[in-house]
């Protein structure tokens, strides 16, 4: 991450973020909820103790990022989902306020309510305090089981004193039982495991939201690990990586929506040729990584990409450190096929399918948001953020900013690597070749 | 689930040469940022979901100020005008529209949204307060700013007119009323004796005939003197149905009675 964009990001009232991050009011069309809905086949099967909270939660939780309608919610509570994750900031509190609604017809005892609040170095006991009064409204609730901090911007947040200050009160009047930490990634210094792993350690934090899946398991792995040591509930999200069904490409017969994608481009500014290439490039890179899941696509015959993402949850859920797998679901159908594989394990085909195209794409995949290479360089290069430059110059097309991104590291780059004896070659414990990575994407990136 | 694809198609997806646009009497107060679906969560976190859901393509952020006031002006590129609409309408309060762009609101003291063609447009104050009229200048001055045109998206207009509630219209993308295969659906609520929703599934004809055919199994037949009618029961909200029209397909739906439905869904020409 360069400097700017850190600036940009650390630098952001949490107030600010708030309101950028959602609309100015709770919309959508949600009507009076009216009939009942029986319980019956497909409910959640497995319930696992979160942590020193004690409480057992669903092993499928309801990831609220996109939730507008409480209907949704009653639908899973009536599954047996009880862990809900919402967040102030999740359409300017409409998710909180679905969770809201539907609570008028749900037994609040029997489920755990988790928010958010994104707290930078400039909140303050009040603005913490008026915000959470907020959730609360919107929630509906006079509790709230867990005040998370919101992807901290660096490890120093943990300690925010106003923060603890605002917990320290909300438990006195009973508004709040537990508090937690989520993390994307880092925003900053530090990457998620060492957020995390030092939130799991501090003895203050309760419980912990990841990324954690089949493809990105490492970091959270040892966070999994410093969460277990110190009985901190683990929830995980980001559980499915994104793979897909590839389309063929013919640049004579395109889809519908390949045809659309070119004529948007062609109409802002590129040739034709140049958008028939680059689609074609990323058909192809798709083809290639489809071809190397078709085996387990196939095995099971079913809709790929469901089949897949279910599968991935799966493997989440095998881990017995990982308490629930929050997933966000749109529609009745979506809670049903995932609460289907509640308390199921994948079977023994499936899970070496995932480990092989795990293995596959290991040693050429600069893990997101690690930094475990970086001690190593004895230039102190920024060897994550390079390789996210490349990134996005060979497989999101932005050239332009990829090599401006670059050009900010300065002299702190690349061509340090050509002559290095490389004492990184063997840090990367996932296989990665730093030095091959580095002087590629040197010569990519200033055109040499 | 559908989401996923949608994602991915557009990670690839090149900057363009549109810059952030030039607007009288402010001053940058910072540089540009750029964000696109794979990376739009370090920037909104978890509500990345709801924008990756409505085919964001890229964000342009960037601070600009005028006097005391210091803003960020968060440009969200959905790629068409209906997605751009969606968001809008997912995230607007429940005031009236300025008919600015698309449309604008003004929240004084701390948010402005618009959206104008592709483009939904969130500006949120970072140091000094809007008035009214400071965030309706400011939408104006960048609606002119913004390329492609202005109004609304033109197939609001298929909408029946009589009883529409204003500023209810919507567009969902996916999983309208929670029903995974009612998607890229236009509603607006209704109001007389009853409230309900109107909602028109913009697909083609072939579209429209082969989802015909795959709801068949699912939902009722409750087709009557030629008209063609399907109907189920969505929990605890009420009824749907749905009926091919215009070589799409409309909808009600929150009705509780089923013959109140069939009336509705037949009264629409």
């Amino acid at each position: 991450m360069n400097n700017h964009r850190m600036a940009h990001i650390t630098n952001k009232l949490s107030r600010r973020k708030f309101f950028r991050i959602g609309g100015a009011a709770v919309a959508g069309g949600s009507l009076s909820l009216i009939q009942g809905c029986g319980r019956s086949e497909g409910m959640i099967r497995k319930y696992r103790t979160l942590g020193r909270t004690g409480f057992k939660v669903s092993d499928i939780g309801f990831g609220t990022g996109r939730l507008r309608d409480p209907v949704l919610v009653r639908y899973a509570y009536d599954k047996g989902i009880n862990y809900f994750d919402t967040g102030e900031s999740y359409g300017r509190g409409a998710s909180e306020s679905a969770i809201g609604e539907a609570l008028k017809n749900m037994d609040r005892t029997r489920i755990f309510i988790t928010t958010k609040l994104n707290v930078s170095e400039k909140d303050t006991l009040e603005t913490i305090l008026e915000r959470f009064q907020k959730c609360q409204e919107r929630l509906n609730t006079g509790m709230i089981d867990a005040l998370y901090l919101h992807n901290p911007s660096s490890r120093e947040i943990l300690n925010h004193s106003a923060f603890h200050e605002a917990v320290s009160r909300l438990k006195g009047d009973g508004k709040i039982r537990f508090i937690g930490v989520s993390c994307h990634g880092p925003q900053g210094p530090g990457s998620m495991a060492e957020i995390l792993c030092a939130a799991a350690e501090d003895g203050r934090f309760d419980q912990m939201l990841l990324v954690y899946n089949f493809m990105n398991h490492e970091e959270g792995s040892r966070i999994l690990d410093a969460c277990r040591k110190n009985n901190v509930g683990t929830t995980a999200m980001k559980t499915a990586p994104g793979i897909f069904k590839a389309e063929s490409f013919d640049p004579e017969n395109l889809s519908s929506e390949q045809s659309e994608w070119l004529k948007r481009q062609v109409e802002r500014g590129m040739s034709r040729e140049q958008a028939v290439e680059r689609l074609q490039n990323y058909q192809q890179g798709q083809r290639e990584t489809y071809e190397k899941t078709l085996p387990f696509i196939e095995a099971h015959g079913i809709d790929s990409a469901d089949h897949l993402r279910l599968a991935a949850i799966q493997w989440v859920l095998a881990d017995k450190r990982m308490n629930t797998a929050c997933v966000s679901m749109n529609s009745f159908d979506e809670i049903d096929k995932v609460v289907g594989i509640s308390g199921t394990a994948l079977t023994r085909s499936e899970a070496d399918n995932l480990k092989q195209y795990a293995a596959a794409f290991s040693h050429r995949y600069c893990r997101h948001g690690c930094n475990l290479c970086s001690s190593a360089c004895i230039h102190g290069l920024p060897v994550n953020d390079i390789m996210r430059f490349v990134y996005y110059y060979e497989f999101h097309g932005d050239q332009k900013s990829a090599m401006q991104e670059y050009r900010n590291l300065s002299k702190r780059n690349g061509s340090l690597c050509t002559d290095c004896t490389a004492p990184c070659l063997d840090a990367c414990p996932h296989g990665f070749d730093a030095q091959i990575g580095l002087v590629r994407a040197h010569k990519m990136l200033t055109l040499a | 689930m559908k989401h996923i694809t949608v994602y991915l198609l557009f990670a690839c997806i090149p900057v363009m040469a549109a810059d952030f646009p030039e607007l009288k009497g402010w001053e940058p107060a910072g540089q540009v940022t750029v964000y696109d679906a794979d990376n739009l969560w370090e920037y909104i976190n978890g509500a990345a979901e709801q924008f990756i859901a409505y085919g964001f393509e890229r964000l342009l952020s960037k601070d600009i100020s005028r006097e005391q006031l210091v803003v960020t002006v968060d440009i969200y590129d959905m790629g068409s005008v209906l997605n751009a609409f969606g968001m809008f309408s997912l995230e607007k309060p429940d005031t009236p529209v300025l008919e600015i762009g698309g449309g604008g609101v003004v929240s004084p003291p701390y948010q402005c949204l618009l959206y104008k063609d592709r483009f939904y447009v969130k500006i949120n104050t970072y140091e000094g307060e809007f008035t009214e009229s400071s965030g309706r200048e400011l939408l104006e001055a960048l609606a002119e700013s913004l390329p492609g045109r202005s109004g609304i998206p033109d197939e609001i207009g298929l909408l029946p007119e009589k009883d529409r509630a204003a500023g209810s219209e919507g567009y969902a993308r996916e999983s309208f009323l929670g029903l995974s295969r009612l998607n890229n659906c236009l509603y607006a609520r209704y109001e007389n004796k009853n409230t309900y929703q109107i909602f028109i599934m913009l697909l083609s004809e072939q579209e429209a005939e082969s989802l015909w055919k795959d709801l068949e199994s699912g939902w009722e037949n409750r087709s009557v003197r030629g008209d063609r009618i399907l109907v189920r029961s969505i929990p605890y909200r009420g009824m749907v149905g749905i009926k091919p029209w215009r070589g799409k397909l409309i909808g009600v739906a929150d009705i509780q009675s089923e013959k109140e439905l069939i009336k509705l869904l037949r009264s629409l020409e």
